[in-house]
C-alpha cells in the first residue's frame, strides 16, 4: 500500500505503461472493498440460488484473470479485464437489485473507464454501457427506478439526459486533451528533433575545428584515452574495496575494455555486432558501447550536450521568449516587414546548411529561400500574408538583402 | 557580472516554467470556450426541466441567470485575456457556480434523478484540467453529495416506494469521489511535468543553437554583423517605400534598433517619445546586438526543411538519457562515466574544463538525478582529489595529440 501510494505521489516521472499498471492495481484494489461490501448483501436480494453462486463465482474469476495479467506484465488486458468485471457488476446490480445504486454504479463503472485515460476504450465500453443505460431506464423506468409523482415524465428524461450528458462532457474532454496532447508532443518533438540535428552539426563543427587546428578529437586523443583508463581503474578498485561482496570484479581486464571502446570509434559497429564469427563478449560489449561512443550522436553526447547546457549563459530576452511565429511575436506590420528582412537576409548570408562533406558551410541561394517561404513547413514562422509580401516584393529582397 | 552555474540554471528554469505556465493558460482558455457551449446546451435543457416541473418564473429565472453568469465568465475570460488574465480564477467559479446551480436544481425539483446533476457538473469542471479547480470539484462534489445524502435523505424516496440505503449511496459516493480525485491528480501532475518538459526543452533548444553559434564565431572567424543588417533593411525599406509612395516609417525604428545597442530603455523613451514601453519592447525582439531573439527563430527557420516528425514518433515512448543502464555490465557502466568526466575535464572547442564543484553543482540538479550508478557516483563524491590528481597526472604526461 505504502509503495502504491508513493507510487501515485511520483506518478509524473513512471513511463506510460507503469502508469497503467498503477491504474489497474488501484481499481482492483477499488473493486475487491466494492465487491466485499457489496456482493454478500445482495445474498438477501431476491435472487435465484444459480445467479447468488454464480455473480460472487464470476466476479472472483474475472478479479483472478485480472491479477495473473498483471502479475505477468499484460497491464492492457488486466485493463479490459478489470472493465469487464465492473461491467459485470454493473449488469448485475441494474438488472438484478437496480433501483438507485444500478444507476450510480453506471457512474461508477464510466469512472473507471475514464480512469484509464484512453479514448478508444472510452469509446468503446464507455459507449456501449451507455446505450445499454439509457436503453434499461426507456423500458424500465417505474419498474426499478420509481417515478415522481409532480412529474412522472421527467423522471426518466432526467436520468437519461444526466448519464448521455456525463458520457458526451467527458467524450469532449478525451477530445480536447487528445488534441492538445498531440500539438504540445508535436511541438515538444521539434525542439527534440532540432536539439538533435544541432547536437550532430555542433559534433562536425568540432572535430574541423580539432583537425584544422591539428589537434585531434577526444575518441583519437591519447592522452584522452589514457585518463580514462586511469579514471576507470580508480573506481572499480574503489567500488571493490566499498563492498566485497559485490560482483563488481571486472571479468576482464579493463584496460582492455577501454582500448575497445575507442577502437569501436570510427567503426560500422552495427557489423561488428551482427557478424556471424567473433567472440561473444566482444559483440556484447560492441553492444553496450555503442550509445556511449564520442562521435555518434547517439546517448552519450545527449548527456553531455545536456549536461554542458548547464554552463552556456541563458539568453537576457524574456518577452515572447519561445515563440517563434512573426505574427506572434509582432502586432505592428512595420515590425513584421523588417522581421521579414531579417529573416530574408539571415538565410541567404549566414552558413546554414551542410556542404557535400556533411560540415556547416553553405548558404541558401534567392530560390532555396523563396521555396522554404513558399513551403508548408514555414507557416510556422510566417503566415500566407508574410509570404505573398515576399513574392509581391522579391526583387528587392533579392536586390537589397541577397 | 557573471551568472553561477545555479544562477544561470535558476534563471533558465525561471523562464521554461514561465513558458510551461502561459502554455498552460493558453489551452485552459480554449477549454473555457468549451465550457460555455456545452452549458449552453445545459441551459437549454434546464429550462425545459424546469417549465414540465411547473416550477416559478422567479426559480427559472434565477437559475438561468446563474448558467448565463457563469457563461459570460468563461467567455470574457477566453475572449479579451489582456483584460481578463486569470484563467485560473475563472475556473475555479466556474466549479463554484455550477455546484450553486446543482444545489439549487436539487432542491427545486427533490425528485431522486436529479441527484446526479452533480455528476454531469463534476464532468464539466473537468474539461479546464487544472489544479486548483480540480481539488474544489472533487470536494465539491464530496460535501455537496453528502449534504444531500445525510441532510435530505427523503429526496431519494420514490412513488412506489423504494428507499435507497443511505449508508449504500455514501459508500458509492466516496468510491466515485476517490476514483475521480486519485485519476485527477495523476493526470494533471503527469500534465504539469510535460509542460515543464516542453518549457525545459525549448531552453536547452536555444542554448544548442548558441553553441553552434559559438563554434562559428570562435573558431571559424564568422562573426555576426549586425551593422551590415540594419544598413541593408534601411535601403530595402526606402526603396520598398518609395516603390508605394508612401513615407518611410521603417527608417526611425531601425535608428532605434541601433540607438538600442547603446542606450538604455529610460534613455530611449526620452529620445523617442512617440513609443511607449510597450511598443520599444516589442521592437527589442529585433535589436540584433545584445539580443539573440531573431537569430534564434531563422536558425530554427533554416533547418525547419530537415527537421520531420513523424507519426512513429508521436507515440512512442519518450526516454532520457542516462549513464545509468542496468542491464549493462559494471565496466561498461564505469568506463562511461570516465569518458564523461574525462570530457568534462578536457579543454576543447565544445567545452572550457569544468571544475568539480561545478560538476557536483550539476549533479544536484533534479534533472541530472539518476544520471550515474549511485556507486560510482559515491566514489567520485568520495575522492574528488584523487580524480583530480589523475587529471593532472594523465595531462602532464608526453605523448597525445
Amino acid at each position: 500500500m505504502k509503495d502504491l501510494i508513493l507510487k501515485i505521489k511520483n506518478s509524473e516521472f513512471l513511463s506510460p505503461a507503469e502508469v497503467l499498471r498503477l491504474k489497474v492495481s488501484l481499481v482492483m484494489f477499488f473493486l475487491l472493498v466494492f465487491g466485499v461490501l457489496t456482493i454478500p448483501v445482495s445474498f438477501f436480494e431476491d435472487f435465484a440460488i444459480g445467479i447468488r453462486i454464480l455473480v460472487p463465482a464470476l466476479f472472483f474469476f474475472l478479479f483472478l484473470v485480472t491479477f495473473l495479467f498483471l502479475f505477468f506484465d499484460k497491464p492492457r488486458l488486466a485493463m479490459h479485464f478489470s472493465i469487464y468485471t465492473f461491467i459485470g457488476l454493473t449488469v448485475y446490480y441494474i438488472d438484478g437489485a437496480g433501483q438507485f445504486y444500478g444507476y450510480f454504479l453506471l457512474f461508477i463503472t464510466l469512472t473507471i473507464i475514464i480512469f484509464y485515460q484512453d479514448i478508444s476504450t472510452y469509446i468503446i465500453y464507455g459507449g456501449a454501457l451507455t446505450t445499454y443505460g439509457l436503453y434499461f431506464i426507456q423500458s424500465r423506468t417505474e419498474m426499478y427506478f420509481g417515478t415522481d409523482a409532480a412529474y412522472p415524465e421527467l423522471t426518466p428524461l432526467i436520468y437519461q439526459f444526466i448519464l448521455a450528458g456525463f458520457f458526451l462532457v467527458f467524450l469532449l474532454y478525451f477530445i480536447l486533451s487528445d488534441s492538445i496532447n498531440e500539438k504540445l508532443n508535436e511541438e515538444y518533438l521539434k525542439s527534440e528533433k532540432m536539439i538533435e540535428r544541432c547536437r550532430s552539426l555542433a559534433i562536425k563543427q568540432s572535430e574541423d575545428i580539432e583537425y584544422s587546428h591539428k589537434t585531434r578529437p577526444y575518441y583519437m586523443d591519447v592522452k584522452f584515452e589514457t585518463t580514462v583508463k586511469n579514471i576507470s581503474t580508480f573506481i572499480i578498485e574503489k567500488l571493490e574495496q566499498y563492498d566485497s561482496d559485490r560482483p563488481l570484479k571486472a571479468e576482464y581486464d579493463l584496460n582492455e575494455v577501454v582500448d575497445f571502446y575507442f577502437f569501436l570509434h570510427n567503426r560500422d559497429v552495427n557489423r561488428i555486432i551482427d557478424a556471424e564469427e567473433g567472440p561473444s563478449p566482444a559483440k556484447i560489449y560492441a553492444r553496450q558501447f555503442s550509445k556511449f561512443l564520442l562521435d555518434k550522436n547517439a546517448e552519450m553526447n545527449t548527456v553531455i550536450f545536456d549536461f554542458l547546457s548547464c554552463f552556456v549563459k541563458p539568453s537576457n530576452n524574456e518577452f515572447k521568449r519561445f515563440r517563434r511565429h512573426i505574427d506572434e511575436l509582432f502586432s505592428s506590420k512595420t515590425n513584421r516587414i523588417l522581421a521579414l528582412c531579417f529573416l530574408y537576409k539571415f538565410l541567404r548570408t549566414e552558413v546554414t546548411q551542410l556542404d557535400k562533406w556533411g560540415r556547416l558551410d553553405v548558404t541558401m541561394t534567392h530560390e532555396e529561400v523563396k521555396q522554404l517561404f513558399q513551403s508548408k513547413q514555414f507557416r510556422q514562422f510566417i503566415s500566407f500574408e508574410g509570404m505573398n509580401f515576399f513574392l509581391q516584393n522579391e526583387r528587392l529582397f533579392r536586390k537589397h538583402l541577397g | 557580472m557573471a551568472l553561477s552555474v545555479r544562477e544561470n540554471m535558476e534563471y533558465s528554469q525561471v523562464q521554461s516554467d514561465k513558458e510551461a505556465q502561459s502554455k498552460e493558460i493558453f489551452y485552459m482558455r480554449r477549454k473555457a470556450f468549451f465550457v460555455s457551449v456545452v452549458l449552453a446546451v445545459v441551459l437549454v435543457l434546464a429550462v425545459i426541466a424546469l417549465y414540465i416541473a411547473e416550477a416559478s418564473i422567479a426559480s427559472m429565472a434565477i437559475h438561468s441567470l446563474l448558467v448565463m453568469a457563469i457563461i459570460a465568465l468563461n467567455l470574457l475570460f477566453f475572449r479579451f485575456p489582456r483584460f481578463f488574465p486569470d484563467i485560473k480564477l475563472a475556473a475555479s467559479l466556474t466549479v463554484f457556480g455550477l455546484y450553486l446551480l446543482s444545489l439549487g436544481l436539487i432542491l427545486e425539483l427533490r425528485v431522486p434523478s436529479i441527484f446526479t446533476i452533480l455528476f454531469l457538473s463534476y464532468a464539466i469542471a473537468a474539461i479546464y484540467q487544472e489544479v486548483r479547480s480540480s481539488i474544489l470539484n472533487n470536494i465539491a462534489l464530496f460535501f455537496v453529495g453528502m449534504i444531500i445524502i445525510f441532510r435530505f435523505p427523503e429526496f431519494f424516496h420514490t412513488d412506489e416506494g423504494i428507499t435507497p440505503n443511505t449508508a449504500y449511496l455514501f459508500v458509492f459516493l466516496l468510491v466515485f469521489v476517490a476514483l475521480l480525485a486519485i485519476s485527477s491528480f495523476i493526470l494533471l501532475k503527469r500534465k504539469r511535468y510535460f509542460f515543464k518538459q516542453l518549457g525545459r526543452i525549448k531552453e536547452r533548444e536555444h542554448k544548442v543553437i548558441d553553441t553552434v553559434f559559438r563554434l562559428r564565431e570562435n573558431y571559424a572567424g564568422q562573426s555576426f554583423n549586425h551593422g551590415d543588417y540594419y544598413d541593408n533593411m534601411e535601403s530595402f525599406t526606402a526603396e520598398f517605400s518609395n516603390h508605394i509612395g508612401v513615407k518611410d516609417v521603417f527608417k526611425e525604428r531601425i535608428d532605434i534598433l541601433r540607438d538600442m545597442g547603446e542606450l538604455d530603455a529610460k534613455k530611449l523613451l526620452e529620445k523617442y517619445t512617440d513609443y511607449s514601453i510597450g511598443d520599444l519592447r516589442e521592437l527589442a525582439q529585433l535589436e540584433l546586438s545584445k539580443n539573440r531573439k531573431m537569430r534564434y527563430v531563422a536558425f530554427q527557420a533554416s533547418q525547419a526543411p530537415h527537421i520531420d516528425i513523424s507519426k512513429k514518433d508521436m507515440f512512442s515512448e519518450r526516454w532520457y538519457p542516462t549513464l545509468n543502464h542496468h542491464k549493462d555490465s559494471w565496466e561498461v557502466q564505469v568506463v562511461a562515466f570516465a569518458v564523461f568526466y574525462a570530457f568534462m575535464k578536457t579543454e576543447k572547442p565544445l567545452n572550457r574544463s569544468i571544475t568539480d564543484e561545478e560538476i557536483m553543482e550539476v549533479l544536484s540538479l533534479e534533472e541530472f538525478t539518476g544520471l550515474i550508478h549511485p556507486s560510482i557516483l559515491e566514489v567520485f563524491y568520495n575522492n574528488t582529489n584523487k580524480f583530480v590528481e589523475i587529471i593532472e597526472q594523465s595531462f602532464a604526461k608526453e605523448g597525445g595529440q
